[in-house]
């Protein structure tokens, strides 16, 4: 009742409603991507480079002839696929510490805040370099290194609103009718922290998107061959003045899906919100 | 303070002088700086942790403001059942025959149970905390001024069903209120509070008329006038007085010398009737 409460509120602007169609078309291509894809993304062709979109190429080919479209719909499930994890692991991680510390109060609160303090005195870029640095280049190691840097804002947000719900009778209550302090933190503050934390995820979920792009695009992420939206902007960006249609598309799709994703994220918070009626 | 049990104490005094500070030590959500809290005999401060669960239990709180006393995403099925579920372990069917049987005690439709907070008025969901603080079966209930955020006709409702409760479980209460009638009518002993400290203490309600400490009369005379005389329910006094002498020295009519001076004690004038005044 609630839920359809919320949506109908979100889906009263067209823009919200043009947003979700175009991601979930994106959505459905990059999922069903084994079925949709014309070519072969690993198959080379050196007769056929950079050759026009045509029924077979709807993309047209890259440097080495292989077909645009499979790899950006591959590519795809490689982007959002690691950002998803990404941002769900840390909302999951970074939620979880903060409802405690706000919860616990005192030193705990105290020692985990100062870490998230140390945490933000640092560019992101550094802490990313210096776990590639130590752990080696690769997804993964880009995922952990995320995950350092992203769980903060979660903590901190979500260390706020418990402190407002903390102190509130129906803890107090909940408290005096035996609840243990595990059954309050995932029992009466998670449910009322959720949609906002939900709307923060998905508003985080376009940056991660770019920031993986980003450092697989210095080389650091998804290694190639393995398509990826910001590795394919990286090895099109030798071909940028001769062939425009290599960075164009894949450029064109994270713009999509992070325009997207934050418009639905914006609209989804707005909606969530009681006090903006 | 003494509260038998089936009995009912009623705390009155001005806002901020420390009743409900008393009542959420009362119920074990405060630790006391100084003093103890008794059940049974027992200190509630003084036990390892797992008994302080169980005796949770025992003590229940009703607040003031029943809509934050509520989680708003539960309805009022699972705002019941926590207690028992904690509690008893109840589940199924047992549980829902439970929570039906709670809402029947105070007078809500059995329909309700699927009702959210916001669909409630204050009056309804006041019952329903009710219905939680009595679903734990406690042998003791904080009433943190249930009636002030109801209206005059909710009120009178709430008291008789909260009367009803006492005689059909022999709970014991604590009135927490600054309404007098509402005292009047449901306790059956009265203390008044001023700055943290029993001025004076009746065991009898019957004897309501004989309160004469200088501040309970005060109350008196305030009962059922608006603002009548604000010069006297504002300024309490400075704290450098309130540490040596008598906390209500600088607004008592009755003042002299010997209350700057010296903090009188609680002193017995009659059978059941304390009060710390040295004019008496």
């Amino acid at each position: 009742m609630k839920t359809r409460f919320i949506l109908k509120r979100m889906y009263r602007k067209k823009s919200v409603i043009f947003f979700t169609i175009i991601l979930a078309i994106i959505l459905f291509a990059v999922i069903a991507a084994p079925l949709i894809a014309p070519n072969d993304i690993y198959k080379t062709d050196l007769l056929n480079r950079f050759a026009p979109p045509s029924a077979q190429f709807p993309f047209g080919t890259d440097e080495l002839g292989r077909c645009i479209f499979s790899r950006i719909l591959f590519g795809g499930r490689a982007s959002l696929t690691y950002a998803l994890i990404a941002t769900t692991v840390a909302a999951i991680i970074g939620t979880t510490i903060g409802m405690i510390s706000g919860y616990k109060g005192g030193r705990v609160d105290g020692l985990i805040m100062r870490i998230c303090d140390i945490m933000y005195s640092f560019p992101h870029l550094v802490i990313t370099l210096v776990i590639v640095a130590i752990l080696g280049s690769g997804i993964y190691n880009i995922l952990i290194a995320m995950l350092v840097t992203q769980w903060l804002y979660y903590a901190r947000m979500s260390r706020g609103m418990t402190m407002d719900i903390r102190n509130q009778n129906f803890v107090a209550a909940a408290r005096s009718n035996g609840s243990s302090t595990a059954k309050i933190i995932f029992k009466h503050i998670l449910p009322n922290i959720v949609p906002q934390m939900i709307a923060l995820t998905t508003i985080d979920f376009g940056h991660t998107i770019l920031t993986i792009s980003g450092l697989s695009f210095l080389g650091l992420g998804v290694q190639p061959p393995s398509p990826e939206w910001g590795a394919l902007i990286n090895s099109a960006r030798a071909f940028i003045y001769t062939d425009i249609q290599m960075i164009l598309w894949p450029g064109l799709m994270i713009l999509l899906v992070v325009l997207s994703v934050n418009v639905i994220g914006d609209n989804l918070r707005d909606a969530l919100d009681m006090k903006m009626n | 303070m003494n509260i038998e049990k089936g009995r009912c104490l009623g705390l009155v005094g001005e806002s901020g002088c420390g009743k409900s500070t008393l009542g959420r030590m009362i119920s074990g959500m405060e630790r006391p700086d100084t003093g103890s809290v008794l059940l049974d005999g027992l200190d509630i401060y003084n036990k390892p942790s797992r008994e302080i669960r169980a005796l949770r239990r025992e003590i229940q709180i009703v607040f003031q403001d029943s809509m934050a006393s509520v989680d708003p995403r539960m309805n009022a099925d699972a705002i019941i059942s926590e207690p028992l579920i904690n509690f008893y372990g109840l589940k199924g069917q047992c549980l829902d025959d439970r929570v039906s049987e709670l809402l029947d005690m105070v007078c809500l439709p059995d329909g309700d149970k699927t009702k959210y907070p916001f669909q409630f008025s204050g009056g309804q969901l006041q019952r329903v905390c009710i219905a939680r603080a009595l679903a734990s079966e406690p042998s003791f209930i904080v009433l943190d001024e249930p009636l002030s955020s109801l209206d005059v006709s909710v009120q009178a409702q709430i008291l008789n069903l909260l009367s009803d409760v006492k005689k059909a479980t022999d709970v014991s209460y604590l009135l927490i209120s600054h309404d007098l009638e509402a005292v009047y009518y449901l306790s059956d002993s009265i203390c008044v509070m001023y700055a943290g400290m029993v001025m004076e203490s009746i065991e009898d309600i019957g004897d309501f008329y004989k309160l004469k400490h200088p501040y309970s009369l005060k109350l008196l005379s305030l009962r059922g006038k608006c603002g009548a005389d604000s010069t006297d329910i504002e300024n309490v006094s400075d704290s450098e007085d309130r540490i040596k002498g008598c906390p209500y020295y600088s607004r008592c009519p009755k003042h002299s010398e010997q209350c700057k001076n010296a903090l009188p004690s609680l002193e017995k004038i009659e059978e059941g009737h304390y009060i710390r005044c040295y004019n008496y």
